[in-house]
C-alpha cells in the first residue's frame, strides 16, 4: 500500500490523459519508481491504437504511451528491470510502443537486447500496420547487435527489414516485387544497412544486398533470362537519364555503392561476388566497378574490353561505353588495335547482311562506339569517324542506346539587348532574312523572337511606333507582337504618336483571312485572328483615360477601326457551346468581337470625357448606340462572351443613359427560359464584376428575382472568378442593410432565403460581417438595419443549419461599427448553443477590441471558443494574440473575467499547449 | 383570510438559487458540448435548491441521468434517427424478404448470400449505434467530450468506470436517497465532468511537480 502522498500522487496522475503524460516525463530518468509503478498497474496496459471511422475511410492513430516512453529513458539504468517488463507486456499493434521497446533494447547489454529483438522480430514479421519510424529504429538496432557479435540475430533484422515478395502490379502485366516499407524507406534502410555489413564482414558481406537484388530482379526477370535493366535503369551511376526511386533503384545503388566501397580493399574479391550473381544487371555492374578502379586492375580491365560479347551486347552498352571512355588509353598498343579492329569488322550478323539497311546499321553502330572514343582516333580510323560525323551529325550522348530530353518554351535568336540596339529597320530587315530551324527539339521560332520584341516596344514605345508601317506584310507573329508592345506601353502610361500604328492596325483588319485552318501551332501565328483581338485590346487601351489616351481627332479612325472589329467572326458560335474552364466574361475579354465590344463602351465614355457637360448620353454617341442596339439582337449576335460585356458595363451604361438601358433592360438581361444562356452570361458579368448600387437595383431587379429563381441547387465549382451565387448574396445583403428591399415581409430577400443552399447562407453572414469590419461613420439607420437582419437570419435559420450558417457570426463580431455589447451578446448565446464561431483569428482579433471594456464578455467566448473548437487547433497561429485577451481579462480584477481565463488556460494546457501556463502562474497562483 | 399556501413566501427557494464558480465553470464547458445538457444541469441544481420540494432529490437524479445520455447523443455516440426498434425490425424483414426467394433454390448465387449476410451485417452494427452497452457508451462519452490532446484511452478506463458508476447511483437514487449522499455523488460527478471538460491543469501540474521533487517512496 504506498504512503498517503504517493497515493495522491499517482491519483492525481490517472486523473486526466494529459496529467499522465506530465507526470511520467516529470519523472526524468529516476528508475526508482519502476517498482511502485509497476505494483499499481502503470505498466499493465499500453495504449491502444485508435480507429475512427468517417465517410472517407478508416483512420488509424497511434499515441504515444508515456510509460513505455519512461521505461526506454531509464532503460540503461535499469536494464533487466525494464527488460523484464517490456517483455512481459501484453501485445500491441501500437508501434509507437514497439519503437519505445527498441529504443529500450539498444541500451541494453546483449543477453536483453537479443531477447527484446527476437520478440520484435515476431511482432514485426506479422504486423502490417504503419510502421512510422520503426524500421530504422529496427535496423539501428540490428546495426548494435552486429557490433556485438550477434550476428545471427543481425541478419534477421536486416532480412525482415529488406524482404521481399510476389505482389501483383495492377498498372502492368509484369509482376514487381512487393516491400513491406515505401520506396523511400526501403532505400533510407539499404542506405544504413550495407556500411554496417562492410565493417562487419568486408567484401563478403556484399552478397546479402547483392543477393536482394537478384532476389527483386527473379520476382519480375522474364523467363527468358533478361532482366530488362537497361529500360528501368539506364545508368549505374547517378544519372538525370535514370527514370525513378525504385525498389530496383535502391538496391542497385546501394550495392554499387558496397561495391566501389569494398574495392579499395579489394577489388579483385569485389569481382568475384558480383560474380556470383547471374542477372545482366551485375554485369554491368562489374563493368561499372572497373570503370572506377580499373587503373589497379589493368588485366581484367582490358580482358573485359575486349571480349567482343560485352561490346556487343545492347543490355551491357552504357557500362560498356564509360569503361571504354575512361580505360581506352589505359590498354596497350596491340590491345587498342585489336579492340579498334572488333569496332572496324563489326559482329558476325552486321557483317553478314549485305543489304543498303545492313551497311547502315553497321556504320552507325561504328559510329556510336567510335564517338565515346573520339579523342583518341588517329588515322585511318579517325578519317572514318570524321566521315560519320558528317553523315549523322555531332554524337549526342551516344553511350545511351536512347536518351531522352525535354523542350521548355520558345526562344528567341536575338537576346532582348541585341533587339534593342537595333534600329526597327535593321530588325525588320532580320526578320525577312531570318527563318527558324525545322528540325525537332529546342530552337529558336518567330513567337520566342515576338515575345522580346513585345517586351522592348512595351518598354520604349516611339521609335516602334513611328516605324510601325515597317511591319506591313511582316509576318503576322511579330505584327500581333508589335501591337501587344504598343498596348503594354499605353497601359503603362507611355505616350507615343498613334498615327501609324492605327495605319497598320488598318492593314492587318483588311488582310484576308487565311484559309488554312487555325491549326495549333506553338511556334508562330498561321492566321491574322491573334492580331486583330490585339488591335481591339490597343484601342481599347488608347481609350482609356491616361497619358497615352487618343486624342479627339482620332475619333473617325478609331471607330472605323472598332466599327469593323466589332463584327468579327470571333467568337464563331461552335466554339461557344463548350465553355468547359471558361465563362462567357472571361472569354469576352478573349475573343476579338468580345473584346472589341469592350472598348465599343470605353469609346462611348471616352467621348464622354471629352464633351464633359455637353454630353448627352448615347445620344451623343450614335455610332457606338447603333452598334450596341444591333448586338442585342440575338438574331445578329447571340454569343454569350458578348451578351456578358453588357452584363459587365451595365452599371456604367446605366449612369451615361438611364433611359437607354431602361428601354433596353429586358434585351440586355432577358427573361425568356429559351434566352437564359444569354441571361446567365450578362448577369454572372454584371453580379461578379459590379458591386450594388442604390441606383441600378430600380432599373434592373426583374432580373434579381429571375437570378433568385435561377439559383443553383448544387453550387458551381469555384472557377477563375468569384461564384455568381455568392456575390449575388452579397448584393442582397448589403441591399437589405441599405433599406432597399425588406426582408421583413415576403419578396425578393425572403424568396433568396428560402432557395438558398447552406453553403450560400453560411456566405451571407459572414459577408454581413465583412460589411462592416473596417467601416467608420456608418449612419445609425444603417447598423439598425444589420442588427435587424441578424436577429432576422438568427430566427429563419431550420434548426439543423443553425450551426454551419451562424458560425460566421465570428465575421460580425470583427465589426468595429456595430455595438460591442450587442455583438458579445449575441457570440456567447451562440456559443452556449455548441456553436463554434468562424473564422477562429477574426473572433481573437475582435476580442482584444473588447476586452478592456468588457473582459467577463470576452474571457467567456475566448473559454466557449477553446471548448467548442472540433479541431483544437483554433488557437494555433494566434497564440500572441490570445496571450493579450488573458492577460487584459485576468487584469481587469474582474472576478467573472478570472475564472473563464483560468477555465481557458487549463483546457489549453489539457491540449498539450503549455505556453500560457506562466499567465496561470503570475495572476492565479 | 390568507391562508400559508395562498401566496408563496417573501424569498422562495427558486428566486435565492445561484450558481458558484466552479458551477458556472461546468455549466458553460457543458453548454459548448450541449445546450440542452447544461439546461438539464442547472435544472437539476434548481430542483435541488427548492428544499420544500419533496421530489426533489428524485427529480434532480433524473436530471443528472439524463444528462449524460444528453452528451451522448449530442456527441454522436448514440444515433437516434433509426426510429423504433420495430420499424428497425420491420426494414430489414422487407430487405431480406426480397432476397429470401432467391435463395430457395437449389444452389442460391453466391452474390445473393453475400447480399443477404450484408443486409444482416448492416443491421447489427447499426443496432450496436443506436443501444451500445451501457459500458461501450461510458466510455465513449468519456473519448468525446475530453478535451484532453492525449489518448482518452490512457486513462478513460477509470474514468469511464467512474461514470458508469455514479450514473448508477443516480438511477438508485430514484427509489429514495439521503440529501447529504446526493451530494456526495453529484460533488463527485462534477468533479468527474470538470476533470473531463475543464481539467485544473495547471494546478495538478504544479502539485505533481511537487510531490515527484519528494523522490520515489522507498521500498
Amino acid at each position: 500500500m504506498p504512503d498517503p502522498e504517493t497515493s495522491k500522487l499517482l491519483a492525481l496522475a490517472r486523473r486526466t490523459p494529459s496529467n499522465l503524460r506530465y507526470f511520467f516525463e516529470r519523472l526524468d530518468d529516476d528508475p526508482g519508481w519502476i517498482d511502485i509503478l509497476e505494483r499499481e498497474g502503470f505498466f499493465a496496459s499500453p495504449a491502444a491504437v485508435e480507429r475512427t471511422e468517417d465517410d472517407e475511410g478508416t483512420w488509424l492513430r497511434f499515441p504515444d504511451w508515456p510509460a513505455s516512453r519512461y521505461l526506454a529513458r531509464v532503460a540503461s539504468l535499469a536494464p533487466e528491470r525494464v527488460a523484464q517488463l517490456l517483455l512481459a507486456l501484453p501485445d500491441t499493434h501500437n508501434v509507437r510502443v514497439h519503437e519505445d521497446i527498441i529504443e529500450a533494447a539498444q541500451q541494453m547489454p546483449n543477453e536483453w537486447a537479443d531477447r527484446l529483438a527476437e520478440r520484435e522480430l515476431a511482432w514485426f514479421t506479422t504486423n502490417s500496420g504503419p510502421l512510422l519510424n520503426y524500421a530504422f529504429r529496427f535496423v539501428d538496432l540490428g546495426i548494435s547487435l552486429l557490433e556485438s557479435e550477434r550476428e545471427e540475430r543481425a541478419l534477421a533484422i536486416f532480412d525482415a527489414v529488406l524482404t521481399l515478395y510476389p505482389a501483383e502490379n495492377p498498372s502492368s502485366s509484369r509482376q514487381r516485387p512487393g516491400t513491406r516499407l515505401s520506396e523511400w524507406e526501403y532505400r533510407e534502410a539499404a542506405e544504413k544497412i550495407w556500411p554496417a555489413l562492410l565493417e562487419h564482414e568486408g567484401p563478403d558481406g556484399l552478397r546479402f544486398i547483392a543477393g536482394k537484388l537478384q532476389r527483386a530482379v527473379d520476382l519480375s526477370m522474364r523467363e527468358d533470362g533478361h532482366d530488362l535493366s537497361y529500360l528501368w535503369r539506364k545508368a549505374i551511376e547517378d544519372h538525370a537519364q535514370n527514370l525513378g526511386d525504385s525498389v530496383f533503384d535502391a538496391l542497385v545503388n546501394a550495392t554499387r555503392d558496397m561495391a566501389l566501397a569494398a574495392a579499395t580493399d579489394d577489388p579483385e574479391r569485389v569481382l568475384q561476388v558480383l560474380g556470383e550473381f547471374e542477372a545482366p544487371i551485375f554485369a554491368r555492374l562489374r563493368l561499372h566497378v572497373l570503370r572506377v578502379v580499373g587503373d589497379r586492375l589493368p588485366r581484367a580491365t582490358a580482358e573485359t574490353l575486349l571480349n567482343r560479347e560485352n561490346l556487343e551486347d545492347p543490355e551491357l552498352w552504357h557500362e560498356y561505353a564509360e569503361l571504354l571512355r575512361a580505360r581506352f588509353s589505359q590498354l596497350g598498343i596491340e590491345q587498342a588495335a585489336r579492340l579498334l579492329r572488333m569496332i572496324r569488322e563489326g559482329t558476325a550478323d552486321e557483317a553478314a547482311d549485305e543489304t543498303e539497311r545492313g551497311e547502315a546499321l553497321r556504320a552507325y553502330r561504328r559510329y556510336t562506339r567510335l564517338a565515346v572514343i573520339a579523342e583518341h582516333l588517329d588515322g585511318e580510323m579517325r578519317a572514318d569517324y570524321e566521315a560519320l560525323v558528317v553523315r549523322y551529325g555531332p554524337p549526342d550522348h551516344p553511350e545511351f542506346l536512347a536518351h531522352t530530353s525535354t523542350w521548355t518554351g520558345p526562344t528567341s535568336p536575338l537576346s532582348g539587348e541585341e533587339i534593342r540596339l537595333r534600329t526597327p529597320a535593321e530588325l525588320v530587315e532580320f526578320l525577312n532574312d531570318w527563318e527558324p530551324e525545322q528540325t525537332p527539339g529546342p530552337h529558336s521560332s518567330p513567337e520566342g523572337l515576338g515575345r522580346l520584341l513585345t517586351e522592348v516596344v512595351a518598354g520604349a514605345p516611339e521609335p516602334y511606333a513611328t516605324e510601325a508601317l515597317r511591319f506591313i506584310g511582316r509576318d503576322p507573329t511579330y505584327v500581333r507582337a508589335l501591337l501587344g508592345g504598343l498596348e503594354q506601353a499605353a497601359k503603362a502610361g507611355r505616350r507615343f504618336d498613334w498615327q501609324r500604328p492605327l495605319e497598320l492596325a488598318k492593314w492587318v483588319i483588311e488582310q484576308p483571312e487565311s484559309e488554312r485552318p487555325d491549326q495549333l501551332n506553338m511556334e508562330r501565328d498561321t492566321n491574322w485572328r491573334w492580331a486583330r483581338k490585339e488591335i481591339a485590346r490597343l484601342l481599347g487601351r488608347g481609350l482609356e483615360a491616361g497619358a497615352a489616351s487618343f486624342a479627339a481627332e482620332s475619333r473617325e479612325v478609331v471607330w472605323s477601326l472598332l466599327s469593323r472589329l466589332a463584327e468579327d467572326p470571333e467568337p464563331a458560335p461552335a466554339t461557344e457551346h463548350d465553355e468547359n474552364g471558361m465563362d462567357p466574361a472571361t472569354r469576352s475579354l478573349n475573343v476579338t468581337r468580345g473584346e472589341a465590344m469592350h472598348s465599343v463602351v470605353r469609346f462611348a465614355m471616352w467621348v464622354e470625357r471629352l464633351e464633359g457637360d455637353a454630353f448627352q448620353g448615347l445620344a451623343s454617341v450614335p455610332e457606338a448606340q447603333a452598334c450596341l442596339e444591333r448586338h442585342l439582337d440575338p438574331d445578329r449576335d447571340s454569343s454569350p462572351a458578348v451578351r456578358a460585356v453588357y452584363g459587365m458595363w451595365l452599371a456604367q451604361l446605366i449612369r451615361i443613359d438611364e433611359h437607354w438601358v431602361a428601354d433596353h433592360t429586358r434585351d440586355i438581361l432577358p427573361t425568356a427560359i429559351d434566352e437564359a444562356r444569354l441571361f446567365a452570361a450578362a448577369w454572372n458579368a454584371y453580379v461578379v464584376f459590379t458591386r450594388p448600387w442604390l441606383g441600378v437595383l430600380p432599373l434592373i431587379e426583374h432580373a434579381y428575382v429571375l437570378a433568385v429563381e435561377r439559383l443553383p441547387e448544387e453550387p458551381p465549382e469555384r472557377g477563375l472568378t468569384d461564384r455568381p451565387d455568392e456575390k449575388l448574396a452579397e448584393h442582397l445583403v448589403w441591399y437589405a442593410v441599405m433599406s432597399a428591399i425588406p426582408f421583413e415581409e415576403p419578396g425578393l430577400w425572403r424568396d433568396y432565403w428560402e432557395r438558398a443552399s447552406p453553403h450560400l447562407r453560411e456566405h451571407t453572414v459572414e459577408h454581413l460581417g465583412r460589411m462592416f469590419r473596417d467601416a467608420t461613420d456608418v449612419p445609425e439607420e444603417v447598423l439598425e438595419r444589420a442588427h435587424q437582419l441578424w436577429t432576422w437570419i438568427s430566427v429563419h435559420v431550420e434548426e439543423k443549419q443553425r450551426p454551419q450558417t451562424l458560425a460566421a457570426f465570428g465575421w460580425l463580431l470583427s465589426a468595429k461599427a456595430l455595438d460591442d455589447e450587442w455583438l458579445l451578446t449575441q457570440a456567447l448565446e451562440l456559443l452556449e448553443e455548441g456553436i463554434h464561431l468562424d473564422a477562429d483569428f477574426i473572433v481573437w482579433e475582435a476580442l482584444t477590441r473588447t476586452v478592456e471594456p468588457y473582459p467577463a464578455a470576452s474571457a467567456g467566448i475566448l473559454r466557449m471558443m477553446i471548448q467548442t473548437d472540433p479541431n483544437r487547433w483554433s488557437v494555433s497561429g494566434s497564440e500572441e494574440t490570445v496571450r493579450q485577451i488573458l492577460e487584459k481579462a485576468i487584469a481587469s480584477g474582474d472576478p467573472e473575467a478570472g475564472r473563464r481565463a483560468k477555465d481557458a488556460i487549463n483546457v489549453l494546457g489539457a491540449r498539450g499547449m503549455h505556453g500560457f501556463r506562466d499567465i496561470a502562474e503570475r495572476f492565479l497562483g | 383570510m390568507a391562508t400559508a399556501d395562498s401566496y408563496p413566501p417573501p424569498e422562495s427557494a427558486r428566486e435565492s438559487f445561484s450558481l458558484t464558480p466552479r458551477q458556472e465553470s461546468l455549466r458553460e464547458a457543458l453548454a459548448a458540448q450541449s445546450a440542452e445538457a447544461a439546461r438539464l444541469y442547472v435544472g437539476g441544481l434548481r430542483v435541488l435548491a427548492d428544499q420544500d420540494n419533496p421530489t426533489s432529490l428524485r427529480l434532480a437524479s433524473t436530471a443528472m441521468r439524463e444528462l449524460t445520455d444528453e452528451l451522448a447523443v449530442a456527441r454522436g455516440v448514440v444515433d437516434l434517427r433509426g426510429g423504433s426498434v420495430k420499424s428497425r425490425i420491420n426494414n430489414l424483414r422487407e430487405r431480406v424478404n426480397g432476397l429470401s426467394a432467391l435463395l430457395r433454390v437449389p444452389t442460391p448465387s453466391a452474390q445473393h448470400v453475400a447480399k443477404m449476410l450484408d443486409h444482416l451485417d448492416e443491421f447489427f452494427r447499426r443496432e450496436e449505434q443506436i443501444n451500445p452497452s451501457r459500458k461501450k457508451k461510458a466510455r465513449l462519452v468519456v473519448a468525446a467530450i475530453s478535451v484532453s490532446a492525449e489518448s482518452p484511452d490512457l486513462v478513460a478506463g477509470p474514468q469511464a468506470d467512474r461514470l458508469l458508476e455514479l450514473s448508477g447511483a443516480f438511477s438508485a437514487m430514484l427509489h429514495g436517497s439521503s440529501r447529504s449522499r446526493f451530494e456526495q455523488v453529484l460533488a463527485d460527478f462534477e468533479s468527474l465532468l470538470l476533470d473531463l471538460l475543464t481539467p485544473d491543469t495547471f494546478e495538478d501540474y504544479a502539485t505533481i511537480d511537487e510531490l515527484i521533487s519528494k523522490g520515489p517512496p522507498r521500498a
